[in-house]
């Protein structure tokens, strides 16, 4: 085999690989993450996006909900409204379980796109 | 190595990178082109989820969905134990007083309550309010003390509710009783947003309040709804088990929902009205019925009643199934259910 074969199967090897790390590591975009105020859709993110770490301030009915967006889970922090409860809930990375702040209307779900079942009983 | 070898290569290593974004795709074709909307609806101090699959425009959509509204706001201020001018609140402030007036629908509830009452042993008991209230979970959870519990439970006896259908009026006789609608109003609200549904001639739809959920047919594509029943022993992530549905309701009931530990024990919020203390021979017991108040009322009181009694009432009900998770952690289906076991 002469150098330019292997430099040549090389490549395909690397490509290879990285195709399937890819697909193995990146996770597959598979659901979103919807904030609605109000009951309307307000926000919608996807699940998934690496190395995201982000703050968003959401204007619900009583103050302000922070919303941190991280990649494949969100959480609420820093909530004006005097239960908290929402904050309570935490890091949340699959759909069924709602973080909902009542008091300001403001809810944060993640709805799958690709899981075998419609929705969850609890 | 010939340049026809690396044109194969080339080839190969082409579609390998096409296949990588196949892999992502994730759109499901919808065979009868209806439309998905979705509203949120906040009553009874939960989030109503109401998802509609439809072929009609936006400004039919609108209106459906506004009064689907309208008769869920009018019946949070019914039945919610939150207003104070609620029939629920009413009659409460008025036990031992006099009876008091109330709407159809909370005639309705209570007489549904008091003849499942009955059928459940007392299990299910609509005058628990008492003792409940004794129970804070969230921030500022609390157990309450045995003899705090003993002070509250002569107040508990759903047997002395006088319900008078002519006269449209609900009186309880003891000073301190209390109303609590909270096993059973959010099943009857979500049966009332699906009758309405139907009503005003939507093809598919669903009506999800937390978890109880009620259908208006098979889904959009004709198939059957598969729900996913989540483990109770697992951090919320992982379902046990999956049931297919064409239509009518599904409710779990389970002790990971509302609870406070203390001192290693877990005190959850569906309480036993024979002792006032939390029931503990199930986990979760999910209750598949032809309508939401009744698989909302059965979840709680087959979740009080035990594997046993429970499964017994439910075999002996027309249309009703159940799947009961006990304390021992072994399974129990009835003998109708049609589930998958994912364990």
């Amino acid at each position: 085999m002469k150098r330019g074969d292997v430099l040549v199967l090389a490549l395909v090897a690397a490509i290879a690989l990285g195709g399937l790390a890819f697909i193995h590591f990146s996770r597959p975009d598979e659901g979103v993450i919807v904030i609605e105020v109000e009951g309307e859709d307000q926000y919608v993110f996807p699940l998934f996006e690496p190395g995201r770490d982000e703050l968003l301030e959401v204007q619900g009915r009583v103050g302000s909900v922070f919303v941190q967006l991280g990649d494949g889970r969100v959480r609420v922090i820093n909530v004006d409204c005097p239960d908290k409860l929402c904050e309570a809930v935490g890091w949340v990375s699959t759909p069924g379980r709602p973080i909902a702040c009542l008091p300001n209307r403001v809810t944060v779900t993640i709805r799958a796109m690709s899981e075998d079942y419609d929705f969850i009983t609890r | 190595m010939k340049s026809r070898n690396l044109i194969v290569i080339l080839l190969a290593v082409l579609l390998l990178m096409s296949f990588v974004p196949g892999c992502r795709d994730n759109s499901t074709p919808n065979p009868d082109d209806l439309e998905r909307h979705e509203r949120t609806f906040f009553v009874m101090d939960t989030m109503v989820d109401v998802i509609l699959w439809t072929a009609k425009d936006r400004s039919e959509v609108a209106d459906i969905f506004s009064q689907v509204d309208d008769e869920l706001q009018r019946l949070h201020a019914i039945f919610s134990a939150f207003e104070d001018d609620s029939d629920v609140a009413k009659i409460s402030d008025a036990a031992g007083i006099e009876p008091v007036q109330v709407q159809p629908e909370t005639l309705e509830v209570i007489q549904a309550a008091l003849d499942y009452a009955d059928m459940t042993d007392g299990k299910f008991d609509i005058t628990l309010a008492p003792v409940l209230r004794l129970y804070t979970f969230g921030e500022d959870a609390r157990v309450p003390t045995q003899q705090e519990i003993d002070e509250k439970l002569p107040l508990v006896d759903y047997s002395l509710v006088e319900v008078d259908m002519q006269a449209g009026t609900v009186f309880l006789p003891q000073p301190g009783m209390r109303l609590d609608l909270g096993g059973i109003a959010k099943g009857y609200v979500v049966d009332v947003a699906t009758d309405m549904l139907r009503d005003l001639g939507v093809e598919t739809g669903v009506v999800n309040a937390g978890g109880d959920i009620s259908f208006v047919g098979p889904k959009y594509d004709g198939t059957p709804w598969r729900i996913g029943i989540k483990d109770p022993t697992r951090h919320r992530t992982h379902q046990f088990a999956v049931i297919e549905l064409e239509g009518g309701a599904i409710v779990t009931s389970g002790d990971y929902e509302r609870y406070v530990e203390q001192d290693g024990v877990r005190y959850h919020h569906i309480i036993d009205p024979a002792d006032g203390q939390p029931a503990r021979s199930c986990k979760s017991v999910t209750i598949v019925a032809p309508n939401a108040m009744l698989a909302d009322l059965l979840s709680t009181a087959v979740f009080v009643m035990g594997p046993e009694a429970g499964m017994a009432l439910v075999e002996s009900l027309e249309g009703v199934e159940a799947l009961i998770w006990d304390a021992q952690d072994q399974v129990h289906a009835s003998s109708g259910l049609d589930w998958e076991d994912r364990r």
